[in-house]
């Protein structure tokens, strides 16, 4: 069971920016990793744009898990794990990730931060110390108020897209990724569908 | 052009493996063109790197040199042709490192082995940087086993001799029912009891085989349930380590904060079954079946029931749980007391049925489950049956109490009223059906 990225991110109108992110992309080739942490990033952002305020909400993409919280007040995280990280720990470690950021950036500086103006450095710390969900064992016996029915389990990126939009298309488009990441996502979607 | 190009990237990649020699990661730069004025072969913290446009000039390239050295031209008639050894080496690298599976590549590398051009633990390094890439190329992992034998022969040919553990380790230890009717017998025990070769050292090369069991590890990790490299692995413990109990011991405390971090991992799961039965070949007596190798079970148990409650929903772990009950059923039916045979008297048909029926399943586990079969089947004589039963034996009932029929029927009950994973509750009753289909046969099936 693994975690790879570990995102905050701030939506409002249906904008949605990058407020920081963390990553754990030690399980990827060295010259892949670039890439990776691209499309995490773009994948986490593109998950919070199509999903509502208030909502939780996991999106599986191969053989990822994008477990996506976003508050009310506009303010999401996302965690990509693989598909043994246990569920409930993803979210309640979203919670306490969430409470945390709020509590050290404050809100005025959500709606304009990005990486290099927000200063909160506990994202890497979270993962690593997650990387065992064991670590969060007290959360997981509590059984907390997190009530996982209420989790929407989208079963592709595809499936949160809107009506006509295509992941092709809004990968072409994207200006966060790098040609080399365009490419990367190519070759790797020949690879999976030749398979 | 294009072969002038290709012959100048391959030149290039061999001055990038001269000069790092310590190159340990190969992978490719997804890059459509050729966009720099610079050679697409990269190293950055010794790994290297290879940018994709060129891979379609560089292996054709050197896989046309391969075949051309097997004396065919590209429509595979037959030609005459001399390649140095180095261009061999240069032209084979380039093939594997883009398609590992090129057996006609390796073959020639191990004719080059054969030649004394390559040493077999350079091209047990070069094989082992091909899988970083290729995490699960069985050709490699096969050429691999090629080149060990090569190394464990020339070792053995000249100091040892095979170990009587490495013949016994073919039968199929516990599961096979002709060694649990001698499992009592004088056979005298083997290494582990410590008395004819305990402290004996390993039959090979320590650094040899524990590279190789890092090169397992790094390939499962590189890709979920990699085959592959599991099976590559128990090779290894088999043939490279004889099954050396203290290796094995060693792989099953290794593997097991692997297993708990990759609980879907089927491959992984099954090789640490590989190994319990290698162990249990090495308790030849009742005692110490009793002594040594039921702990080991019971510890397996209480991992798998830690994990099973921590993370529900993983099909893997119920299986190796199967598996692991299995075992225990035999270690007990081996220790099992044969002489006291007192069955003729009191309890009649019920209990001759059971014994002819299930001559594998011990009295225990019927004795712990007494207070079920009582309650469930409201049959008085299997129950007298059952505690007659349990006066014959003679297991240590600190461990019997444990891991029963009826604790594990215990389990499946808990987590099917308990949890809310519903896989999870599914995976319980397929389990505990087995369970009962398993001790019951077809003639109990009410319970």
């Amino acid at each position: 069971m693994k975690l790879y990225s570990l995102s905050v991110l701030y939506k409002r109108e249906s904008k949605v920016h990058l407020l920081m992110g963390g990553y754990d992309l030690q399980s990827f080739g060295y010259f892949q990793r670039g890439s990776v942490k691209e499309f995490m990033v773009f994948t986490s952002q593109i998950i919070v744009e199509r999903c509502r305020e208030g909502s939780r909400s996991t999106v599986k993409e191969q053989e990822y898990m994008c477990h996506c919280y976003i508050r009310t007040d506009g303010l999401g995280g996302v965690l990509i794990a693989d598909h043994e990280y246990p569920q409930r720990v993803a979210f309640t470690l979203l919670n306490k990730v969430l409470d945390d950021f709020t509590q050290k950036v404050p809100a005025h500086l959500w709606p304009d931060g990005n990486q290099n103006t927000i200063n909160y450095t506990e994202l890497d710390g979270f993962l690593a110390k997650y990387q065992n969900p064991r670590e969060a064992d007290s959360m997981m016996k509590i059984q907390s108020e997190l009530d996982e029915t209420k989790i929407i389990l989208h079963k592709s990126i595809e499936a949160v897209l809107e009506r006509g939009e295509k992941l092709d298309d809004l990968v072409a488009k994207s200006e966060d990724l790098s040609v080399q990441s365009k490419t990367f996502y190519k070759t790797a979607k020949k690879q999976t569908s030749a398979v | 052009m294009a072969q002038e190009l290709a012959h100048r990237i391959l030149s290039d990649l061999s001055t990038a493996f001269q000069r790092h020699p310590n190159i340990d990661e190969v992978g490719f730069i997804p890059c459509p063109t050729c966009q720099h004025n610079r050679s697409p072969v990269v190293v950055e913290n010794n790994k290297l790197g290879i940018e994709t446009w060129c891979l379609e000039l560089i292996f054709p390239y050197a896989h046309d040199k391969v075949l051309r050295a097997r004396g065919r031209d590209d429509n595979g008639r037959k030609i005459k042709v001399s390649r140095s050894a180095r261009s061999l080496l240069e032209a084979t690298r380039a093939v594997l490192l883009v398609q590992a599976d090129c057996l006609t590549a390796w073959n020639i590398r191990k004719e080059l082995v054969e030649a004394e051009d390559l040493k077999c633990i350079q091209d047990l390094k070069f094989a082992a940087l091909v899988l970083t890439k290729h995490p699960k190329s069985s050709e490699t992992f096969a050429h691999r086993r090629w080149l060990l034998k090569q190394i464990v022969q020339k070792t053995t040919s000249t100091s040892l001799q095979p170990s009587p553990v490495s013949q016994a380790s073919h039968t199929n230890g516990l599961v096979a029912g002709d060694q649990a009717s001698g499992g009592a017998a004088a056979v005298p025990p083997l290494n582990a009891r410590g008395t004819k070769s305990g402290g004996a050292e390993l039959p090979c090369d320590e650094k040899l085989l524990e590279t190789e069991l890092a090169v397992c590890q790094s390939s499962a990790e590189r890709y979920p349930s990699n085959y592959y490299a599991w099976t590559h692995r128990a090779w290894v413990v088999e043939q490279v380590a004889r099954c050396h109990y203290k290796i094995l011991i060693k792989e099953l405390s290794d593997t097991r904060h692997w297993i708990s971090r990759h609980i879907s991992d089927h491959s992984g799961l099954q090789y640490r079954q590989f190994l319990i039965t290698q162990l249990a070949t090495h308790f030849r007596s009742a005692d110490a079946l009793q002594d040594e190798f039921l702990p080991l079970l019971t510890a397996e148990f209480e991992l798998l029931t830690d994990l099973i409650t921590a993370f529900p929903g993983h099909e893997a772990l119920w299986y190796h749980r199967r598996y692991v009950f299995q075992q225990w059923e035999s270690v007990l039916s081996m220790c099992k007391c044969p002489k006291s045979d007192n069955s003729a008297s009191s309890t009649g048909k019920n209990q001759t049925h059971l014994q002819q029926g299930h001559p594998e399943v011990p009295a225990e586990l019927y004795a712990h489950s007494a207070s079920s079969f009582s309650r469930d089947c409201k049959d008085s004589k299997l129950h007298a049956t059952v505690v007659q039963g349990n006066k014959k034996a003679k297991v240590d009932p600190a461990y019997t109490e444990h891991h029963t029929l009826q604790s594990e029927l215990e389990l499946c009950r808990n987590v099917m009223a308990t949890c809310r994973d519903g896989w999870q509750v599914r995976l319980a009753g397929s389990y505990q059906h087995w369970l009962q289909q398993r001790i019951l046969g077809q003639d109990n099936t009410s319970l």
